[in-house]
């Protein structure tokens, strides 16, 4: 009877699998020495050839699990001391000193770390480092918009762009972070008072990426867009001649924070607190900020190296050393909640 | 020899009053009894209670050398050794008529299932149909495959829920009395459960009687019908007349005649309709409406302001508003002292 | 025959394998419930305001029942069309009209949303023609409303299209012979009957649309679900996620209530024995041209133009084949294990908790659950396994295992309704019959029911495949070191902005679910009695 053949298909295979866990389970213990477990929320397909060139220089496999940065901390805390997590790489600083005091990431004090990395991109404690950095700026229709009308975060929110503003949503981090910035440096009410500028500004209400928001400006449904520096010089590489219209008409302003630069995020990597494999972890951190990989976080992802001297693209190199506020990026974590508060009073979506 | 005997079963379901009460049953080897009832009366539940569908609440079901139930132990239907008909047949859509009636011989080799299936197949005259699908058979056909696929496995009891009731006319009687015969052949000690007088009296060697859970009366057709233990009884096994009577010295006397009694004080004679003859002398009667039924006449006659009616054979048929007389037959009649 | 007798304290049933089986089903699938329902009740506070989670509320019941009209519209409109009458295509259309399913709906969103963008071409093409810009903005609520209305009027049109195949000629004869004209019969007689199976369609489809992250946070609309994942990553707070998702429960509670009525009465009004063709009528001139019109459009709109539009996406790009093959390979085994242990676990339940409706009513509440709240829940039960297991969290076959365990617990809806339904065809006297034969309790579920519903259980793996393809949130959370499906791959592409690569593996996700969603289809037409026999064999 096929029908109870199909069904024991179903427990042997179920047996099958059960004993690959056993197996495989034995295998880890066995081979730790070559391998590094990444949890990662960097939601990039080129990171793969920087773990690919890894492996290569370092003969450890790189193994990694990719999921929204809330999704793998609650994760690692709901694995506890059993986590097989040697790395945690999140795109946003503050999720990163969320999950550092959470105490999922471990001290990794090491000098040539901290010597390449800047101390206001790195954690106090050095239970994460800054590998990659944003940063987010204005992209701006040429036609219409003077580029010292986009040269303050104060402007976006001045009466000069009544309804010709268009930004994403308020729960993304990236915005999360640069309201966060204008708290730390601005107190909350002076903060809420430009979330609501910016609110008023608005051509539409608050929906897409980035990129749409760029679009949006090409198609002149508005002046100003709010954008990670990343995604217009993704537009940018791009040899698509639509896109290479695009950022013909529609330019990148580089807006400053009380005179300090423009706001700025990083990715930032740490090792986890319980990590079976610390040593390949530390060694992982370290591949991280050498130039390969700063360099393929430049031309693949269009990031700010962290690393200074990193060989990268013109279209990079144009803004790279552009000034940022050199605020300690962590602080954005503990601001984060209070950030989309003050959104929401704000009627930002 | 008896094969089953069920005694003192009780079933209910939620608070209200017991599907089965106390109820008891004795099954021989050879032999068939009727468990005869109305619709609703606990008769299905007593059998699936015998059968094990169905846990009793108290009572005991047992076989001469095992338990089947009782408070202590249950043993699941299918190692009771019992086989079961049910009234809706309940083939297996999914089996050819073979398939259907080799399903409880699965511990047999194929050769010896085959062979086995073709011949209780051949018994019932369904050996030609062994390949089709139940859906493709008439009711009569089904009620076959059914039956022979209970009586394969050889069990020592067989149970059979309204058997017939989803038949009829010409083709019940046919089906039935094939049934009969092949049941009689196998020896198992038969249960046939109806809500048909006429068909449990028939095929009838025992008779029992049910109503509201509880069984009123056992004993041959023959016993049951003449001598009904309650009007109750005898209301199951046919039409009643039922008369006040005044019983003294030994005689129950009615409007219609008396009958030897036993006791004294008011009663009721309960009588069948043929109880009433027509004769030259005897209780006066006054002849009200006169209807055709077939073989017979059936009569009201009057006296003395109660009424009854009368099976008459056409030869006697008398007309509306003759006064004639009434002679009783006490094969007929029961008395029962208030 | 042996003569052991079970030596028993109680009137009560003995806990048979199928029992335990059932048990152990229902734990699985409400495991992960229960630990929402834990986490909503443990501290943590609650940062969002009254006024927010209003708005939210709001817009979600708008959603839902935008979605529940446009779905119920089109789905009924479309069944009726296809049943009920003649005219040309109209047998492609029967099945084809179900192909939607087979496309996730973050598919439809993301084809819709780039399609309609502002700097999209349709937009772009009429601001030149018009020298205005047209308000087409799918990025909105009525956009999505559409987009969702579009990507689950199949669950209506299979729904009702099974009841009204089912329908009794005799009824409809009736009416006529009561003097009724064909279009007044259907009004009078065959609508009211079609009633419940329209609910039901509806209510699938609103549990979908409140299930539904991807495609309303795509579209840019905020719901209920928006806020459980606002409380969770931003917030911090998971209670307060949980907390959220209680409304979101008691939904699904009651929209299951709605289709579990809706399908006993639909039982009920099965009548006669006798089936003959339905009388269909035929469709001339302008109306035929409409219907088919219509058909075509809700093909074109459902499925075709947005799977279109994102094939032509991702022309432009050059897909990387080979991590699309193993993330296909992935989907495809995880989908196809997980369909047959999810149609295991609801068969035991099926034939195991005959007696406890309740507990098989509450392992579907997984089905409206969102993602979000699920991987909650989830995680709690999975912690256990992973702190006390050494290596669990790592192993591949515990992840494995874990994700197979958490598509039964959200899928089960899917997986038993068919079942249930399949199961009904067997009479308890066709089990009585199977354990008087000599079979005990599981003996009968395995020669008798499970047979005879083969073919439910067939259209129950298959909806569990379709949507494990589909899945996500579970998949993210849950999965082991590397392994990528094609849902995954998409949603991951699309967080980066990068559409064109997103498209291929969505398509790919049409792709392997278009032969399951055909025969599903298939099936509903082979469903009047008569025509089953040779399908269920």
């Amino acid at each position: 009877m096929s029908l109870q053949n199909r069904l024991l298909i179903v427990l042997s295979l179920l047996a099958t699998l059960a004993g690959c866990s056993g197996e495989k389970g034995g295998d880890d213990t066995a081979s730790s020495g070559q391998v590094v477990n990444l949890y990662s929320a960097r939601h990039y397909d080129s990171d793969a050839q920087i773990y690919d060139a890894f492996t290569r220089d370092t003969g450890i496999r790189v193994r990694r699990i990719e999921a929204p940065a809330d999704q793998l901390i609650a994760r690692m805390k709901a694995e506890g001391a059993q986590s097989p997590a040697d790395v945690l790489i999140i795109a946003d600083a503050g999720s990163m000193a969320i999950a550092a005091d959470a105490g999922l990431l471990q001290a990794t004090p090491d000098a040539g770390l901290e010597s390449r990395v800047a101390a206001n991109l790195r954690d106090p404690q050095d239970r994460w480092y800054a590998v990659s950095r944003r940063a987010r700026v204005v992209a701006y229709d040429a036609a219409k918009v003077r580029p010292e009308e986009v040269a303050t975060y104060d402007q976006l929110a001045s009466p000069r762009f009544r309804g010709k503003l268009c930004v994403r949503s308020s729960d993304n981090p990236y915005n999360l972070s640069l309201l966060s910035a204008l708290i730390e440096r601005w107190g909350a009410d002076r903060a809420r008072a430009w979330a609501k500028g910016v609110v008023a500004n608005m051509a539409r209400p608050p929906q897409g990426g980035d990129i749409d928001q760029i679009r949006a400006v090409g198609a002149g449904q508005c002046e100003v867009a709010i954008t990670n520096s990343y995604y217009y010089l993704r537009i940018a590489g791009s040899p698509a001649a639509q896109d290479k219209a695009l950022v013909g008409r529609v330019l990148l302003a580089w807006p400053s924070l009380d005179g300090r630069g423009a706001h700025e995020n990083v990715s930032g990597a740490g090792v986890a607190a319980h990590a079976p494999n610390r040593a390949n972890a530390v060694r992982f951190l370290n591949y991280l900020l050498e130039a390969r990989a700063q360099g393929i976080f430049a031309s693949a992802t269009n990031e700010f190296p962290v690393v200074a001297g990193t060989p990268m693209p013109d279209r990079v190199a144009r803004y790279a050393a552009m000034p940022v506020d050199p605020i300690p990026v962590g602080a954005y974590g503990a601001r984060q909640a209070e950030a989309q508060r003050l959104f929401e009073e704000a009627g930002w979506r | 020899m008896t094969a089953l005997t069920a005694a003192g079963l009780s079933k209910s379901y939620g608070a209200r009053v017991p599907a089965v009460d106390r109820a008891g049953l004795e099954l021989r080897h050879g032999r068939i009894t009727c468990l005869l009832g109305p619709s609703g009366c606990g008769k299905s539940t007593l059998l699936r209670l015998i059968a094990g569908l169905e846990r009793p609440d108290a009572g005991e079901v047992r076989t001469p050398d095992r338990v089947l139930s009782d408070a202590a132990s249950f043993t699941p239907p299918e190692q009771r050794d019992i086989g079961l008909v049910f009234q809706d047949y309940a083939l297996f859509p999914h089996l050819t008529v073979e398939q259907n009636v080799g399903f409880g011989l699965n511990r047999l080799g194929g050769a010896e299932r085959r062979a086995r299936v073709m011949a209780q197949l051949e018994r019932v005259r369904m050996a030609d149909r062994a390949d089709a699908y139940p859906q493709a058979l008439s009711g009569g056909e089904q009620q076959r495959v059914a039956l022979a696929r209970a009586l394969v496995c050889e069990p020592g009891v067989v149970l059979l829920d309204e058997p017939f009731s989803g038949l009829d006319g010409r083709l019940k009687q046919e089906v039935r009395a094939a049934a009969l015969r092949t049941l009689r052949e196998s020896g198992a000690a038969v249960l046939v459960v109806t809500h048909d007088a006429e068909e449990a009296m028939m095929m009838a060697d025992e008779l029992a009687l049910m109503k509201h859970g509880r069984i009123l009366q056992t004993g041959s057709p023959r016993d049951c019908y003449l001598q009904p233990v309650s009007p109750e009884a005898a209301r199951l096994l046919g039409d009643t007349v039922e008369l006040a009577a005044t019983i003294r010295d030994g005689r129950a006397e009615t409007p219609f005649g008396a009958l030897p009694a036993a006791g004294s004080g008011p009663g009721r004679l309960v009588a069948r309709p043929e109880a009433f003859r027509i004769a030259d002398s005897g209780a006066p009667v006054r002849v009200g409406s006169v209807s055709f039924a077939g073989p017979f006449v059936l009569a009201e006659i009057e006296a003395e302001g109660q009424k009854a009616v009368a099976r008459v054979p056409h030869a006697l048929a008398p007309s509306s508003g003759d006064l004639v007389h009434i002679r009783l037959e006490p094969a007929f009649c029961t008395v029962f002292p208030d | 025959m042996t003569t052991a007798a079970v030596p028993r304290a109680r009137p009560f049933p003995r806990l048979g394998g199928l029992h335990l089986a059932a048990i152990l089903a229902a734990v699985i699938a409400l495991a992960p419930l229960l630990a929402v329902v834990a986490t909503a009740l443990g501290p943590g506070a609650d940062s969002l305001t009254a006024q927010t989670f209003a708005r939210y509320a709001l817009t979600s019941v708008a959603l839902a029942g935008s979605v529940a009209v446009g779905a119920g519209v089109l789905g009924a409109l479309a069944a009726w069309l296809v049943v009920m009458h003649r005219f040309p295509g109209r047998d492609l259309f029967a099945w084809a009209l179900v192909l939607p399913l087979a496309a996730p709906a973050f598919a439809t969103a993301y084809g819709y949303a780039d399609l309609f963008d502002v700097a999209g071409p349709v937009r772009t093409g009429l601001r030149a023609a018009l020298g205005f810009d047209a308000p087409l903005e799918m990025r909105s609520l009525p956009g999505a409303a559409i987009v969702l209305s579009l990507a689950f009027y199949p669950y209506v049109y299979l729904t009702l299209r099974a009841a009204l195949v089912n329908q009794s000629v005799g009824a409809l004869e009736a009416a006529r012979s009561l003097g009724r004209s064909a279009n007044g019969a259907f009004w009078a007689v065959t609508l009211p009957m079609a009633r419940p199976a329209i609910a039901a369609g509806m209510a699938l489809a609103v549990m979908e649309t409140l299930a539904d992250y991807g495609a309303s946070s795509f579209l840019g609309v905020q719901t209920l679900t928006t806020g459980v994942v606002r409380a969770w990553s931003v917030f911090g707070s998971t209670a307060e996620a949980a907390r959220l998702a209680l409304p979101l429960l008691g939904a699904a509670a009651v929209l299951l209530l709605i289709e579990r009525l809706s399908r006993a009465n639909r039982s009920a009004d099965v009548g006669p024995s006798r089936w003959r063709p339905l009388p269909t009528q035929q469709l001339k001139g302008p109306g035929a041209t409409a219907a088919f019109a219509f058909c075509l459009a809700l093909i074109t709109l459902g499925l075709l133009l947005p799977a279109g539009w994102l094939a032509y996406r991702g022309l432009s790009v050059q897909p990387d084949a080979a991590r699309l093959l193993h993330g296909g390979l992935n989907a495809l085994g995880l989908a196809v294990v997980a369909a047959l242990f999810t149609t295991a676990l609801a068969a035991s339940i099926a034939l195991g908790a005959r007696k406890s409706r309740l507990i098989a009513r509450l392992t579907s509440l997984g089905y409206a659950t969102p993602g979000a709240v699920m991987a909650i829940g989830l995680l709690a039960p999975a912690g256990f396994l992973w702190r006390g297991l050494a290596g669990a969290a790592g192993g591949f076959g515990v992840s494995i295992a874990l994700l197979l365990l958490a598509y039964a617990a959200r899928l089960m809806a899917a997986a038993l309704e068919p079942v249930d339904a399949g199961l009904e065809r067997v009479t308890p006297s066709m089990i009585g019959a199977a354990r008087m034969l000599g079979q005990t309790e599981s003996g009968a579920a395995w020669r008798v029911e499970l047979p005879m519903a083969t073919g439910a259980l067939v259209t129950a793996a298959l909806l569990v495949f379709i949507d494990v393809l589909k899945e996500l949130p579970a998949t993210v959370i849950l999965r082991p070191f590397g392994f990528d499906t094609l849902a995954v791959m998409a949603d991951y592409y699309a967080k980066d902005e990068r559409l064109a690569d997103a498209a291929w593996p969505s398509l790919l996700i049409v792709l392997v679910s278009i032969p399951a969603v055909i025969w599903l289809t298939r099936r509903v037409g082979a469903s009047r009695p008569g025509a089953a026999l040779g399908a269920s064999q």
